[in-house]
């Protein structure tokens, strides 16, 4: 400390910008993690607890509890497992399309390109409200369950529709995420490839996709909490409460006549969960990814 | 090991009024087993050209021949030739093994067993067998460049294609990889077209070069034979280094004039050189010498230490300039910039006349700066270019059996 001193103004062998800085950088955590911070004292707090005191206090003596955890895993259970059969795979596909569009976009050749990237580029700005309307009656039009007599098909057509619905809206943005990244593979390794022998599919499965990781990174944690977190989507599409994925399940949680806020909290950190954890597995990648490293 | 013809190739980019032409009628017979440089400088359509003959680029116009076969509509995984690119372009996920053994398992239907032996002896022949586990990523700039000079020699094609791959690594590695390169070409007998504005590489490497400029083909001919008989004045200019000194002048019967400067072509005492054409007095020439021939003596001595001999205190000596150089060809001058390169120092000159010449001497002369010297333009080492052209009209005397005797 005392030593890079000499040149900046301080107080006591304190480096004063330092310790603004630090201030400054503190003041920002407790403002970014405070509603947090608050969703979680009053998710272990009672009914009575939440009442009495503010929201971000810790739940005082007697008033601490983990009942609000255990109703709210028992109430989204469902929405949970639903949300995950139908977010898992429309991530996947939309992320593994969105690669093969953006390849065939970025780093293959071909006449007309530019025309169909606009309209890749134009299905990223589509608001979703304009389309609800044209999108349940193309559902009931195609009516999966009808046209596939299978039992699994049956029982899980909205969260089919829904999971469908997602990668296409997702296709898009995953394509520009992706020739982002594409448009800095070296052509000339292409080009070598090429020459090597290997075609358009080949050059795509064994040097393309394994370079892609980072940028894969990207685009599933991206979309998994945009899939996950998607409200309007679900409780439009979706109509049988079996097929209830969790933000409806959580929108549930408000209770008509009485807030129960603590169950509300413990039910938001639940639901949140999965998105977290999905951060906390591809973190290194996607940091990667975003500072675009091949 | 194949023959390689380019007939009539030309290449345009875009279309209708925009389109740039990029290659024009592009005409090369690469012999089996020959090692063809391509040089010129960037933008001249020497890379097209190569890309073209890989298939990476399509060809508007001409054919590319190889062994006899027209390739032009082949893709470039059909034509059985490997390329070694500028950036190396290695597959950086995998090993310097597994780089290697692409191109065998993509074009060939070889097992595992002769996949893995070719890889080996490439390796070994490379002197890279214990990099075989390594991925490219932990490889420094010559390693690379040997590893991706191991995955074209590993497929054993029928042609090699080289784009400036020598010009990422630094100047001591480049001449080793150089001598190495030319060895491994020569044992290997295939044929190969190397691209690269470095004149040196083109001269050192080549068994002929191409010179390219402006898309256009300049002249194809041996290393020596561009150095000493160049077909034009960018040829003579390019190749070579320093450059060719170059005076611009009218001519006045056989004499050549530029201001003051004159150079009478008739000395009787000369040795007249190659007459490619004959000189027509109402258009321009350009006169022009390589520094190596511009004979530079001492003029008012002094300098003691000075291996060369000194003319005493006249002006203007001819007795201390070499044999050949008529009196009418010496010229008063004063040294202007010397660059001492070790083996040889580079003068700059400049004649009482006007024109500025560079001229190398040996290194250990002591040639100092703002000394009044003479300066010899032996009559037998002078080319002549029309101005207009460019075409060399008169190029410097040279047994033609010296040059095939130098030829390798």
């Amino acid at each position: 400390m005392s030593t890079d001193a000499t040149s900046r103004p301080s107080i006591a062998g304190v480096d004063v910008s330092r310790v603004a800085l630090y201030a400054a950088l503190l003041g920002m955590v407790a403002f970014y993690l405070a509603p947090l911070e608050s969703g979680l004292a009053t998710a272990f707090k009672t009914p009575a607890g939440f009442r009495t005191t503010t929201p971000f206090a810790l739940p005082p003596v007697g008033e601490f509890t983990v009942d609000a955890w255990g109703t709210a895993f028992d109430r989204l259970g469902t929405g949970l497992t639903n949300s995950a059969l139908m977010a898992v795979p429309a991530t996947v596909l939309s992320a593994l399309f969105g690669s093969l569009a953006a390849y065939g976009l970025t780093n293959l050749d071909w006449r007309g390109q530019v025309g169909v990237l606009m309209l890749f580029v134009a299905g990223v700005f589509i608001p979703y409200q304009a389309v609800l309307v044209p999108l349940t009656q193309f559902w009931s039009f195609v009516d999966l369950a009808g046209r596939l007599p299978i039992s699994a098909v049956d029982r899980y057509e909205g969260l089919i529709n829904l999971s469908i619905t997602h990668v296409a809206y997702g296709v898009p943005i995953c394509t520009v995420l992706f020739r982002s990244y594409y448009a800095t593979i070296d052509d000339e390794m292409l080009e070598a490839a090429r020459l090597d022998g290997a075609s358009a599919a080949t050059i795509y499965r064994r040097i393309v996709l394994p370079l892609s990781v980072p940028i894969f990174a990207v685009t599933l944690i991206y979309q998994f909490t945009q899939i996950w977190n998607d409200l309007l989507f679900a409780i439009v599409l979706v109509s049988d409460p079996s097929n209830q994925v969790v933000t409806v399940a959580l929108n549930q949680l408000q209770g008509s006549f009485v807030q129960q806020y603590n169950l509300q909290m413990a039910g938001a950190f639940v639901a949140a969960l999965p998105t977290l954890a999905v951060y906390v597995l591809f973190g290194e990648q996607f940091a990667k990814g975003v500072a675009g490293e091949t | 090991m194949a023959r390689l013809q380019l007939d009539s190739v030309q290449k345009r980019f875009g279309e209708g009024d925009d389109s740039v032409l990029a290659v024009d009628d592009l005409s090369v017979d690469v012999a089996d087993g020959e090692f063809l440089v391509l040089v010129g400088p960037s933008g001249c359509g020497k890379s097209t050209t190569l890309r073209m003959v890989a298939g990476l680029e399509t060809i508007t116009d001409g054919e590319v021949r190889l062994d006899g076969e027209v390739m032009n509509e082949r893709g470039p995984a059909e034509r059985d030739i490997a390329m070694v690119f500028q950036s190396y372009a290695l597959y950086p996920h995998m090993t310097v093994r597994n780089n290697m053994r692409f191109g065998l398992e993509e074009s060939t239907d070889l097992d595992d067993e002769t996949i893995d032996d070719r890889v080996e002896s490439t390796a070994e022949l490379l002197e890279i067998t214990d990099l075989l586990a390594r991925k490219p990523g932990a490889l420094s700039g010559g390693q690379r460049q040997r590893v991706a000079l191991g995955r074209a020699i590993v497929r054993e094609p029928k042609a090699f294609l080289m784009d400036e791959p020598l010009s990422n690594l630094d100047a001591k590695l480049r001449s080793q990889m150089r001598t190495e390169l030319q060895q491994l070409q020569a044992d290997l007998e295939t044929t190969t077209v190397y691209v690269t504005h470095d004149q040196t590489e083109a001269m050192t490497m080549a068994d002929r070069v191409a010179i390219l400029d402006g898309g256009e083909l300049q002249q194809v001919a041996t290393p020596l034979e561009a150095y000493h008989r160049p077909a034009n004045r960018f040829v003579a200019g390019f190749i070579g280094e320093p450059s060719m000194n170059f005076v611009d002048c009218s001519v006045a019967g056989e004499t050549l004039v530029a201001d003051d400067f004159a150079y009478p072509l008739d000395a009787a005492s000369d040795s007249v050189g190659e007459g490619v054409g004959s000189l027509d007095e109402t258009a321009g020439v350009t006169l022009g010498i390589r520094p190596e021939d511009v004979a530079v003596v001492e003029v008012d001595g002094g300098d003691g230490d000075s291996a060369a001999p000194t003319g005493g205190r006249r002006a203007v000596t001819d007795d201390s300039l070499p044999d050949d150089v008529d009196a009418s060809h010496a010229f008063a001058a004063t040294v202007g910039v010397v660059e001492p390169m070790g083996d040889e120092n580079v003068v700059h000159l400049a004649l009482d006349d006007g024109p500025e010449l560079v001229a190398t001497v040996d290194g250990l002369r002591r040639v100092r700066e703002g000394r009044r010297v003479t300066v010899g333009l032996p009559s037998n080492a002078i080319h002549v270019f029309d101005a207009e052209s460019g075409e060399a009209v008169r190029n410097r005397s040279l047994e033609a059996a010296a040059l095939d005797a130098a030829r390798v």
